[in-house]
């Protein structure tokens, strides 16, 4: 407990001294408020491009599009921000020997694994909510015609944010495999981009965290009732990558 | 005893690195570990810290058999690793407080030892700047603080003065004296000999993954100190010159070319070298005498074992 404590505290002091927290602030909240009005915007610039052209086609232009658009962007620009952020969160730790000292000094790995992930898995949360909910005020000013309920953006960033709490625990795990944290970082990237394919074989595809994307997308009330399980099962996978972690780093030689 | 190293044995995949490796050390002892660069010091050194496992063999630290306390014997021990690295952008008072907090202490304890510690590796006046401004001496004082935070009873410090200016080699030499009269083993690699000379009382040489020689300071200068006089003579030393030389007090003959080193018995002055040189009747351009240190203990013994 003391180390989960101790580690808690630096993590927090990491993420804001060396503008982690930043950096995913701005990875995820910048699209929250570029999305609605690229959408308002796109009409007026194509129009002047393609003169005549049916413009109604080519995009949903309503909150409900923009907030769509949005989770698209999550997915693919949010995704790589956070994954280049945090893929040396151990195994930076591991290269430039920083765990040495803690380690000698009766250091519980259990800890470290689970207070880095705590932290991290509570920032992205919240910044995840935070924009959702600047994402649904923008495009309900820029589109006004038809207002969404905040309740399903609620529900799908929460669908979202569990979908993040899994690419952490990949995250994670691969930076405990290896030492350079830019091969941690391309693996994770590789699996979280080639999931989508995953999602096209219909009788695996619910099992695949990538489901909690293509669900938090319907905005609806509609949701496919495999989706509590399929967040169970999402779980599940970031205890086992979680547990794989901490045996990892119980394992590991640091010379 | 308060560190006893039997027949340890560290291989990684099919290179041996520690090959049988013993050592004893005593309670408030200071142990100068001595070695090659890459002999497998910091291996020895990571092993005792509890930082890495073991192959083969019995580690018994303060009577606690390590293999069955792995985890208690880590609180009880310091260890400064040679290059100590700490998170660049906490200030070494934010460090300290975090390592006091892994370890359990509660906040007036961790304001108490901070404040104790950064005194004693006089980093109070810097305690509140940033660890990646800071210069290697201060980082190494710093290491030396944060591996003393538990009132170690054991202090494994691995070459904590090397690659420091001779400023800051010497500040962290009087820490390590220092921590000799609290009472702390403090078992020491390093390959600075002069280091050890100053403040160990016992010697191991590690070399080829085995201690080929352990020896308390004192008894290891008096078996091998010796005076050695260099004489530089006008053309190239023969053989024929060699074997004349045959007197019982001469230790030991270095020749290149035209300069010959005689290591002779310690009450042998001058006046002896003179009338044997004279006796020689080969002109000669200088002569001089000088003491033995330990580095020549250190490569003649090592040169004995290759």
């Amino acid at each position: 407990m003391n180390s989960f404590t101790a580690y808690i505290k630096k993590e927090y002091m990491e993420g804001i001294r060396n503008f982690k927290f930043l950096i995913i602030a701005l990875g995820i909240i910048l699209f929250a408020l570029l999305d609605p009005l690229m959408l308002k915007l796109l009409p007026h610039i194509l129009e002047n491009q393609a003169p005549g052209m049916d413009l109604s086609q080519l995009a949903n232009y309503t909150q409900e599009g923009a907030i769509q658009n949005y989770m698209q962007n999550l997915f693919q620009i949010s995704n790589l921000v956070i994954v280049l952020t945090l893929m040396g969160l151990l195994s930076e730790e591991i290269k430039n020997k920083t765990l040495i000292i803690p380690y000698s000094n009766k250091v519980n790995i259990n800890g470290i694994v689970l207070a880095k992930y705590i932290v991290y898995a509570g920032a992205i949360f919240i910044i995840i909510l935070i924009g959702f909910l600047i994402n649904y005020y923008y495009s309900k000013l820029l589109f006004p015609e038809e207002i969404i309920n905040i309740g399903r953006v609620l529900k799908s960033s929460s669908i979202f944010g569990v979908y993040f709490l899994f690419n952490l625990s990949l995250v994670l795990l691969m930076s405990s495999l290896f030492r350079k944290s830019i091969a941690a970082g391309i693996l994770s990237l590789s699996i979280i981009y080639l999931s989508p394919a995953i999602g096209m074989i219909e009788k695996i595809s619910k099992f695949s965290p990538y489901y909690l994307v293509n669900q938090a997308n319907i905005l609806s009330d509609n949701y496919d009732s495999f989706l509590n399980k399929s967040i169970l099962l999402t779980f599940i996978y970031i205890f086992i990558f979680i547990g794989i972690t901490i045996y990892r780093m119980n394992k590991i030689e640091l010379d | 005893m308060m560190i006893r190293a039997e027949n340890l044995t560290k291989r990684y995949g099919n290179n041996k690195v520690l090959n049988g490796v013993n050592f004893n050390v005593e309670k408030g002892e200071i142990y100068g570990f001595l070695g090659h660069n890459g002999v497998g010091k910091t291996t020895t050194m990571n092993i005792l810290a509890g930082i890495i496992g073991y192959n083969d063999g019995d580690i018994t630290l303060n009577s606690l058999d390590m293999k069955n306390n792995r985890s208690n014997l880590k609180g009880m021990i310091g260890y400064l690793p040679e290059e100590p690295k700490f998170y660049p952008y906490m200030t070494s008072n934010e460090y300290l407080t975090f390592i006091g907090e892994v370890l359990g202490f509660n906040k007036n304890k961790i304001k108490v030892r901070n404040k104790e510690l950064l005194e004693l590796v006089k980093l109070e006046k810097s305690s509140n700047r940033k660890i990646g401004g800071y210069s290697r001496g201060m980082k190494q004082r710093l290491g030396i603080a944060v591996s003393m935070y538990n009132n170690p009873e054991i202090l494994l410090l691995d070459e904590p003065s090397s690659a420091l200016d001779p400023t800051g080699r010497k500040d962290v030499i009087n820490i390590i004296k220092n921590l000799k009269n609290l009472g702390i083993t403090v078992f020491l690699s390093t390959h600075i000999l002069s280091d050890i000379e100053r403040i160990c009382d016992k010697v191991g040489i590690l070399y080829n993954g085995k201690i080929i020689l352990e020896e308390k300071l004192d008894m290891l200068k008096q078996r091998y100190l010796h005076s050695i006089y260099d004489i530089e003579f006008e053309n190239n030393i023969n053989q024929e010159t060699i074997d004349e030389i045959k007197e019982d007090w001469i230790k030991d003959i270095e020749v290149k070319d035209n300069i010959m080193n005689l290591h002779v018995d310690e009450n042998i002055d001058s006046r002896d070298i003179i009338a044997l040189l004279s006796e020689l009747n080969i002109p000669i351009l200088s002569l001089n005498l000088r003491r033995s240190n330990l580095e020549d203990i250190f490569i003649k013994v090592v040169n004995e074992n290759e």
